[in-house]
């Protein structure tokens, strides 16, 4: 089997924009394409890793729940990786995030692009 | 006894709460003042500073010696 595909996609949009539900949906297809998938929350898009925030958000009736979209990323393996001066400016800490979030910034993006990551901003 | 045990730091830096992109031009920025192969300490209350500190090293080509969060030890190799 080939070597497994890489997709990094970096979301600075919160639950009130629907360029948010593009991104998760997007990612969530490459989680089911068999990539593995690192989100990349910034600014207002840390909210998406906040414990319950998701629950209630649709932003595109034609899309999935985007709670199901970001469960199903993070079940297949993929990684949330949150900004943390995006989430501490917000009065987060590392336990108001759902499981599979590691709090990391620049570096570690940018680590994965020299792994051969595609790239993906919205 | 590992080289580093016995090397002194050649500067200390305290990153404070600086993460991110802020966290790494800083330690860039506090590199630049030393020479090949001498120590650079940085403590920080940064959060993401496990993940973010290892991968900028890997990154930028400098020897991370330790990590043993709040402290790291870094010595700066060669531009």
């Amino acid at each position: 089997m080939s070597e497994q595909k890489k997709i990094v996609i970096v979301n600075s949009h919160g639950l009130d924009d629907e360029r948010s539900s593009v991104a998760w949906s997007i990612a969530n297809t490459a989680a089911s394409s068999g990539m593995e998938v690192t989100m990349f929350l910034v600014s207002s898009g840390v909210d998406w890793a906040r414990r319950g925030a998701a629950d209630a958000a649709q932003l595109n009736p034609l899309d999935p729940k985007i709670s199901d979209m970001i469960n199903n990323v993070v079940e297949s393996g993929g990684t949330l990786l949150v900004c943390p001066p995006c989430a501490k400016v917000r009065g987060y800490s590392e336990d108001s995030f759902i499981e599979g979030t590691v709090l990391a910034g620049a570096p570690a993006l940018l680590e994965k692009m020299t792994e051969g990551a595609y790239s993906l901003s919205f | 006894m590992q080289r580093h045990d016995i090397q002194e730091i050649a500067k200390h830096w305290d990153a404070g709460e600086a993460g991110c992109g802020h966290l790494a031009m800083g330690i860039a920025r506090a590199l630049s003042t030393l020479r090949e192969g001498e120590l650079l300490q940085l403590t920080t209350r940064d959060a993401g500073a496990p993940i973010d500190v290892p991968a900028w090293c890997r990154l930028s080509g400098h020897s991370l010696i330790s990590a043993s969060h709040p402290n790291y030890i870094i010595c700066k190799q060669g531009d």
